[in-house]
């Protein structure tokens, strides 16, 4: 009996992972749907590194927040109207 | 396309999550159903059609580099075959999927080539199949030597 209980468990459990994977949006094998995942990235083979790669830095994208921290524009001068044709 | 059995898409989908390993990016399938092929017809007829199909590409010379006649090509041709031959049967849309794999090993005539390649996936009533779709040459998945090199399955 608690043998057969346990295989009822397993199968329960069986059909309710396979109800969580919404076959019509990408998937993962060993992860499902990727939208499953918000906020993370699943990393799959494809971005695994050539050897001959060189690993990627990431400092010219590190937002400093420099627009915030810059002085105020000076006041705009009048705009001309666009010109007419 | 002798048709009949066939299996849903959360079917299918449990045997590429069940089949190939972790981290293999599987497109969206858009169908309800699919047909799994008969693993005697892609022997007896299908996959002689397809050399023959391979054989008249040589002939005309197709060239290979940086052009359609490349492996992605040849898959895609391979899916467009099962796909008229299911069309003709009145079947589901094929089991079928085209396949992008790292060439880590030897396969199907096609030698390691340590570069990207593109075979094709059949799930048969044997089982599911990797085709080299230039040769014919089939494998079962699990025997398939580059099997955990496999990057993406490609539905539609």
């Amino acid at each position: 009996m608690k043998n057969m209980l346990l295989t009822l468990a397993g199968l329960a459990s069986a059909s309710v992972a396979l109800a969580q994977v919404d076959t019509t949006r990408p998937m993962v094998t060993g992860h499902g749907n990727v939208n499953a995942h918000p906020q993370t990235v699943i990393v799959t083979n494809q971005t695994a590194p050539s050897p001959g790669d060189a690993p990627m830095t990431l400092e010219k994208f590190v937002v400093t927040g420099s627009l915030i921290k810059a002085p105020a524009a000076p006041a705009k001068a009048k705009q001309r109207p666009p010109a007419a044709g | 396309m002798p048709s009949g059995r066939t299996v849903t898409a959360e079917q299918l989908w449990q045997e590429f999550d069940q089949s190939l390993p972790a981290g293999v990016w599987v497109s969206p399938l858009e169908s309800r159903k699919y047909e799994v092929i008969s693993a005697k017809w892609m022997r007896q007829e299908f996959l002689p059609s397809l050399k023959q199909q391979m054989r008249t590409f040589w002939k005309e010379g197709v060239p290979e580099d940086d052009t359609a006649g490349n492996c992605n090509g040849f898959a895609l041709i391979c899916r467009l075959m099962l796909s008229l031959s299911a069309m003709d049967a009145h079947a589901c849309t094929p089991a079928t999927a085209t396949v992008i794999v790292h060439q880590e090993k030897a396969f199907g005539g096609l030698s390691a080539t340590k570069e990207d390649h593109c075979v094709e996936f059949v799930l048969t009533d044997e089982g599911p199949w990797i085709i080299e779709v230039q040769s014919g040459a089939y494998a079962k998945l699990g025997d398939y030597p580059n099997r955990e090199t496999i990057k993406l399955v490609s539905v539609h």
